[in-house]
C-alpha cells in the first residue's frame, strides 16, 4: 500500500480521452470497423410487391405496434392488399415480426436517426424505398403516410 | 441526543437506484432503517401472463439493466427443461462467452459506482468508458448495445460473425492492462484500507440463513459457486478457481472476512476469472448448428409441469419458477432477484449502529440493485 | 432423492423434489429439512389456480451439502386463505409473505409487519388474482385523461 501511488492518474493528462465528437468524428470501434455494423435492429423497410398481407406480423407483436391500411391500386399476390403500418411510439426493436415474415418482404435496416418536432412522422407505413443510408437517417420522402401518395411514388 | 428522521431519497447519489432508506439517526449513528421500493414496480409478472411463451423473450430482459443476459438465461433454461430439448453444443459455447462479457461489464460497473461512494471519482469514469469497448462487442454480435435479445429457448438467436473473436481478444487485453491502474488507484490506496476494513460486517454462521448469496458469500468465506456446484451450459468444460475469503492472491488479508473491503477484492479478482474462460471458450468452440427449430410461435404449446433454474449472476443467485398448465401461455412466471434478500432483511439489520458517514458505502458495496426487488 | 427419504414422501420432477403437504404439517417439514442439511431459502411463490378454486404456495429450499432442491407445496382454498408465518425460521420470509399479503390477499397468522410493500393507497382488489383484468383497468385510468390540444407556436 502506498500514498503515492495514486497520483499515477495524473499520466492521463497526456493521452487522448474516449470521447468520441459524434457527428463530426466518426464512431469506430477498436480495430477501426465503422459501427454501427449492418446487424443493427434499427428501423423497418418492407418491399411492398412481396408482401402477401397475412398479417402474421401484427399477431406476433406484444406491444400491438403494427396495423395495417388498404391500398387499392397495389395488385398483390393471392389477391389482397393491406399492407403494415408501423407506429414507432410502441415499437421495442425486438425484430421478432422479421423473424415470423413468411417471404422475407420485412426486414430491419440499420438506419436509427429520425429527428422531427410533430408526433404524427413516427406512425408510417414503411417500403422498399428505405435501405442503408449513409448517415444512418430515415429520409421521410421514401415512406408512405396515406394510401393516396403510392400512386405518385410508384 | 434528539432521534431525527432522514429519508435517503429516491434520486440521490448515494443510493444504487431509485429506491428509498428511512433512517432514525442520533446524533451521528443510525439506531433503525427501513427499506422502502415501489418506485421501479412495472407489473413484469402481471404482463407476462398474458403473452404466449415467445412474446415473453423481449420482455424478460428489461427486468435488470446492468446485466440483462442472465433473466434471458435462465427463462430460456427453464422453458427447455418444461419441453426435454437438448440443444446443441455451438450454441452452449456461444451462450458461455456472452455471459461472461456480461459479467465483466456488470462488475466494472458495480467497482466504478463503490468507488464512487467513498468519493474516488476518477474510477466510475474510466470504469464506464472502458464498459463502452464490451458494449461495442455486444453490437456487432447481437444487434443492440444493452438489450440483447440473443439468447432464446433452444440456442442463440444468430451465428457469431468472422472476425469477432479478433475483436474480443483484443478488448481483453486491453481491459487486462487497465485493472492494474485500477490497483494503484483504489485497490491498494491508502484511504480504502482506513474506510473499508471492518465496515458491514455479517456474521459469519447467519450467511446462509438469511439468504445472503453470490461475491457476498463469497467473502464470507464460504466457496460456493452455482457454476460449479449445478452446472449449465458447459461450465463444467472450463477450469476456473471459486475465489473465497481467504486465499486473495496478491492482495493483504486485513480482516476476519465478510466486510465491504474483501466483498470488493472478491469481485476484483473473479475479473480475471471470466477473462481466462472467455478465452478457454473461444477457443474450444466446435462447428455446428446454433439454433434448434422452433415449431409455430402463434400455437406453440408447452407441456405441463413446474420448472425451477437457477443461473449466477454477478449480484448473487437469480431464479426463475415457471409454471404451465399445457396452454400456449404461462399460468405463473416468479423472478428470483439477488436483491430481494440484501437490499431488504440483511441492510436493515446491519446499518443498525453505523455512522452516517457509511451508510452509503455499505450499499454499494452490498451491490443492491432495485429492478430485481420489485420487477 | 435425499429429500424424499427425509420426509418419506413426494416425487421427482425434472431432478427436483416435489412435496405436498397440508396446512398444519408445513412447518413441522420445514424445519426438519432445515435441520438436515437444507439450509438455504430461495423464495416463496404463490400460483392463483381459479379454475379448481384454490391457491397454492410453494416453499423453495436448497441444500449446499446434497446440492439438491425442494419444493413444498401447500394447497389453500380462495375464500378466506390464511397460512402460518414462518419468519422465526428464516428472517427474509417476512419480506414475501409481505408481498403476498398485498398481491394477492393471503393472510399470515404471527407476522406483524404486513404493510403495504410496493403499492401505495391501493383499495381496489389484489392484483395479481387472475380475475383482476389489467388491460381494462387501464383503460379506465389512462383513457379517461383528455388529450392536451397543443396550440400553434410561431418559431420559439
Amino acid at each position: 500500500m502506498s500514498v503515492l501511488k495514486p497520483l499515477k492518474a495524473w499520466k492521463h493528462l497526456a493521452r487522448k480521452p474516449h470521447t468520441i465528437r459524434y457527428p463530426a468524428q466518426e464512431h469506430l470501434d477498436m480495430e477501426g470497423t465503422r459501427l454501427p455494423t449492418d446487424r443493427l435492429r434499427g428501423f423497418h423497410s418492407n418491399d411492398l410487391e412481396k408482401c402477401i398481407g397475412c398479417r402474421m406480423c401484427g399477431q406476433i407483436c406484444m406491444n400491438d405496434a403494427i396495423t395495417y391500411e388498404e391500398i387499392p391500386e397495389l395488385e398483390g399476390k393471392k389477391g389482397k392488399n393491406i399492407r403494415p403500418v408501423v407506429d414507432y411510439g410502441r415499437c421495442c426493436f425486438c425484430g421478432l415480426c422479421t423473424d415470423i415474415c413468411p417471404t422475407n418482404s420485412l426486414h430491419l435496416t440499420p438506419n436509427f436517426k429520425l429527428v422531427s418536432t410533430d408526433k404524427h412522422d413516427y406512425k408510417f407505413m414503411p417500403t422498399q424505398l428505405i435501405t442503408k443510408n449513409e448517415d444512418y437517417e430515415v429520409e421521410l420522402d421514401k415512406v408512405i403516410f396515406d394510401a393516396k401518395e403510392y400512386k405518385e411514388k410508384f | 441526543m434528539k432521534e431525527y428522521e432522514l429519508f435517503i431519497g429516491p434520486q440521490h447519489p448515494g443510493v444504487t437506484g431509485n429506491m428509498m432508506y428511512h433512517l432514525w439517526v442520533d446524533g451521528d449513528t443510525v439506531t433503525k432503517a427501513e427499506c422502502n421500493v415501489g418506485y421501479l414496480h412495472r407489473g413484469f409478472e402481471k404482463l407476462m401472463e398474458s403473452r404466449n411463451w415467445m412474446q415473453n423473450v423481449p420482455l424478460v430482459c428489461r427486468i435488470c439493466v446492468p446485466e440483462p443476459d442472465v433473466n434471458e438465461m435462465a427463462y430460456a433454461m427453464a422453458v427447455e427443461q418444461l419441453m426435454d430439448w437438448e440443444i446443441p453444443e455451438r450454441a452452449k459455447y456461444i451462450r458461455v462467452v456472452i455471459l461472461e462479457l456480461a459479467r465483466i461489464a456488470a462488475y466494472l460497473m458495480s467497482i466504478g459506482s463503490y468507488a464512487g461512494s467513498l468519493g474516488i471519482y476518477t474510477l466510475p469514469q474510466w470504469a464506464l468508458g472502458d464498459r463502452d469497448y464490451f458494449l461495442d462487442i455486444f453490437e456487432q454480435l447481437t444487434g443492440a448495445r444493452v438489450y440483447h435479445i440473443y439468447i432464446w429457448p433452444g440456442g442463440v438467436r444468430w451465428d457469431m460473425p468472422e472476425k469477432l473473436p479478433g475483436l474480443i481478444e483484443k478488448t481483453l487485453s486491453y481491459t487486462e492492462k487497465r485493472l492494474k491502474l485500477y490497483d494503484d488507484v483504489l485497490f491498494k490506496n491508502r484511504i480504502f484500507f482506513d474506510r473499508a476494513v471492518g465496515i458491514g460486517k455479517i456474521p459469519k454462521g447467519k450467511a446462509i440463513e438469511w439468504g445472503v448469496t453470490g461475491p457476498n458469500l463469497r467473502a464470507c468465506g464460504y466457496g460456493y459457486d452455482i457454476r460449479k456446484l449445478e452446472p449449465y451450459a458447459v461450465y463444467d468444460d472450463m477450469d476456473f478457481e471459486v475465489i473465497k475469503y481467504p486465499e486473495l492472491g496478491d492482495f493483504d488479508v486485513l480482516s476476519d472476512g465478510c466486510d465491504a473491503y474483501t466483498r470488493m477484492i472478491v469481485r476484483r479478482l473473479e475479473i480475471e476469472q471470466s477473462i481466462s474462460i472467455v478465452r478457454q471458450a473461444l477457443e474450444k468452440m466446435p462447428e455446428g448448428e446454433h439454433i434448434i427449430k422452433h415449431p409455430n410461435w402463434l400455437k406453440w404449446k408447452v407441456p405441463p409441469g413446474y420448472a425451477f433454474k437457477r443461473v449466477e449472476s454477478s449480484k448473487g443467485e437469480y431464479g426463475y419458477f415457471v409454471v404451465s398448465d399445457g396452454s400456449n401461455k404461462p399460468v405463473r412466471i416468479h423472478v428470483r432477484g439477488p436483491s430481494y434478500t440484501h437490499g431488504v432483511n440483511v441492510a436493515e439489520t446491519i446499518l443498525k449502529g453505523a455512522n452516517m458517514a457509511d451508510v452509503s458505502q455499505i450499499l454499494f458495496s452490498l451491490d443492491v440493485c432495485p429492478p430485481d426487488i420489485e420487477r | 432423492m435425499k429429500a424424499i427419504e427425509i420426509i418419506g414422501k413426494g416425487e421427482e420432477m425434472h431432478g427436483r423434489a416435489y412435496i405436498p403437504s397440508g396446512r398444519e404439517e408445513a412447518g413441522t417439514i420445514i424445519k426438519k429439512l432445515k435441520e438436515n442439511g437444507f439450509a438455504h431459502f430461495v423464495m416463496l411463490s404463490c400460483v392463483d389456480w381459479i379454475d379448481k378454486n384454490e391457491f397454492e404456495l410453494v416453499y423453495h429450499m436448497w441444500s449446499y451439502e446434497h446440492k439438491e432442491h425442494a419444493m413444498i407445496s401447500v394447497r389453500l382454498p380462495r375464500d378466506n386463505p390464511s397460512m402460518f408465518s414462518m419468519h422465526e425460521l428464516f428472517p427474509q420470509i417476512e419480506t414475501y409473505e409481505r408481498e403476498i399479503h398485498e398481491m394477492y390477499g393471503i393472510d399470515f397468522e404471527g407476522n406483524s409487519r404486513l404493510t403495504p410493500f410496493l403499492l401505495e393507497g391501493w383499495h381496489d382488489t389484489p392484483p395479481m388474482r387472475k380475475d383482476f383484468d389489467s388491460k381494462k383497468f387501464a383503460e379506465d385510468v389512462f383513457d379517461s385523461i383528455p388529450e392536451i390540444k397543443e396550440e400553434e407556436d410561431e418559431g420559439i
